[in-house]
């Protein structure tokens, strides 16, 4: 029995104690035009986050059981499925992993050819990323700006595969097929419109002191926990952690392209964003030293539909927009692989969730989760 | 950088002083060591990797094999220091699938034994949360078990394989 004083007005008594607990809020699941369907529930006291715990699922859409039903060919167009801001980098790491266990030496042509489609592509996303961050913080201009930027890019890959998103472009031994006419002419000016975009991204949101409020100090994640819980990509980068798969691994002939991997200082959200804006400079670079790399050649083997992936097991990884994309694939002889894990980017991302949500306060959640940048459907795959 | 064998090797030279005879086997595949442990230390294995410098935990998950009546387990981990990567490999028989967890050596094992538990049945003991990550409460079966056939390729073969012959 509580007795509430009411400011002189009059006396209420309760049955229960009313007591000062901890609230469970459950946020989202989200629209799929956002990031997909993430449900995350918190548990509060009073503003700040006591416990928080990510629920997945809502976009399981099995991924790694209807590979083993597929061929190669048939994968391909499956896996851009996954992170579908960035299909294109889905496909190609898949490709490798069959083009290494047969043994074909793709032309290098085709390598080029996929090299400034992966940079092409991670412009689009980064671009997204930018302009949608913005909108988590409550800038409702900066998506505009950003699904603007990115169009541009996605106009390129338009033009040589025919989809916006899900280009199904990559095959066992190389690309479908050559850059159509006119290609080259339009890539010179779409780069350096991204480049002076980078410029404006930095002045637009850094000069912004209600966006550094919001940003600098918020969700600091330390190298050590990152690297324990398989954080990579710009998310590990900005930790501090140089850590990029295209400077580590042989394989599509970044070697030969000079290019930097910025690294962030504090690992804050403010950092994370930094981070990819500065990589979309970097990759202007890769494309246009690729495009001066492109030698005439065919652009694939010929592998046909019938193509067995020959027995054995590798696993390949490959730098995406949003990490280490990586497919482990064993393999019995036949089309199909024999079991398939497809190791995603943002599944390892955001099970850091429960750690940097610890303590922070609530309009601070969105801020963390949009900085991680993630995509439902490659984290449920 | 491609990944030397002088730094695999010094890797498995270090695996094989801190733990003796439990490793069954260590093989090379396409620059990763593939080390064999028994099911049971397998935490033991993941913690000397650490300890040697695998920092980073790449995945976890599971692979069916019927024809040998064993679910193996895989932990991929990655060491950013000297660039090697190392796959650990443990197998339990399918009647009693039974490993400890790795959750108190890397952190990011969590998520993915959650995962490898729903989707093949692996039980991970003294996981402190075993719960349904990415599946349905209702959904019953191991659907990555291979013995769990897609519903859709029985009803109606692939059309696909026309072109077959």
């Amino acid at each position: 029995m509580t007795t509430v004083e009411t400011k002189g007005y009059f006396t209420a008594t309760t049955e229960r104690d009313i007591s000062t607990g901890d609230m469970v809020l459950n946020i989202g699941p989200q629209h799929p035009s956002t990031h997909g369907v993430l449900r995350v529930v918190v548990r509060l006291d009073g503003e700040r986050v006591v416990e928080a715990e990510p629920v997945l699922g809502y976009m399981h859409r099995a991924f790694e059981k209807l590979a083993e039903q597929r061929s190669p060919l048939q994968n391909t167009a499956l896996f851009n499925r996954l992170d579908w801001i960035s299909g294109f980098c889905n496909e190609v790491p898949y490709c490798i992993a069959c083009e290494k266990l047969a043994g074909i030496e793709v032309p290098k042509r085709a390598q080029v050819q996929r090299v400034i489609l992966l940079e092409l592509t991670r412009l689009a996303s980064h671009s997204l990323f930018c302009g949608v961050f913005g909108l988590e913080l409550g800038a409702l201009t900066a998506p505009m700006y950003g699904y603007r930027d990115r169009e541009y890019a996605l106009d390129l890959l338009e033009m040589v595969t025919g989809q916006r998103m899900h280009t199904n472009w990559s095959r066992i031994g190389g690309v479908k097929d050559d850059f159509p006419e006119g290609f080259y002419e339009r890539v010179p000016a779409i780069l350096e419109y991204y480049r002076t975009r980078v410029e404006q991204w930095l002045g637009f949101l850094i000069d912004n002191d209600v966006f550094v409020d919001r940003t600098r100090g918020i969700g600091v994640l330390p190298p050590s926990i990152a690297l324990e819980y398989g954080v990579s990509g710009p998310n590990l980068r900005a930790s501090g952690v140089s850590m990029d798969v295209r400077k580590e691994e042989d394989y599509l002939g970044y070697a030969d392209y000079d290019f930097e991997v910025p690294v962030g200082e504090y690992g804050d959200c403010f950092d994370r964003y930094v981070q990819r804006v500065r990589e979309m400079w970097e990759s202007c670079n890769i494309v246009e030293q690729a495009l001066d790399d492109l030698e005439p050649g065919p652009v694939n083997t010929g592998t046909g539909r019938l193509f067995k992936v020959p027995p054995g097991e590798i696993y390949i990884r490959s730098e995406g927009p949003r990490g280490e994309m990586g497919y482990y694939l064993i393999s019995n002889g036949g089309r199909e692989p024999y079991r398939l894990k497809i190791r995603t980017g943002s599944f390892s991302n955001i099970s850091v969730l429960p750690y940097l949500l610890r303590g922070i306060y609530v309009p601070d959640i969105v801020a963390i989760l949009g900085s991680l940048d993630f995509v439902v459907g490659d984290v449920d795959r | 950088m491609p990944l030397e064998s002088a730094t695999l090797d010094s890797v498995s030279e270090d695996l094989r002083a801190a733990l003796g005879d439990d490793i069954l086997e260590v093989t090379e595949n396409w620059g990763h060591l593939i080390v064999r442990v028994p099911p049971e230390r397998r935490p033991e294995a993941l913690a000397v990797l650490k300890a040697i410098g695998f920092d980073f935990y790449s995945f976890g998950c599971g692979v069916d094999w019927p024809d040998e009546d064993v679910l193996e387990v895989l932990d991929n981990v990655f060491s950013t220091k000297r660039m090697a990567r190392v796959t650990v490999k443990c197998r339990v028989p399918r009647s009693t699938p039974r490993v400890p967890t790795a959750t108190g050596v890397y952190g990011g094992a969590d998520w993915h034994e959650r995962e490898t538990w729903e989707l093949f049945g692996i039980v991970f003991a003294g996981h402190p949360r075993l719960r349904r990550l990415l599946l349905a409460d209702w959904q019953e079966g191991f659907p990555m078990r291979k013995d769990e056939v897609l519903r859709p390729r029985v009803e109606k073969p692939w059309p696909g394989e026309f072109f077959e012959a």
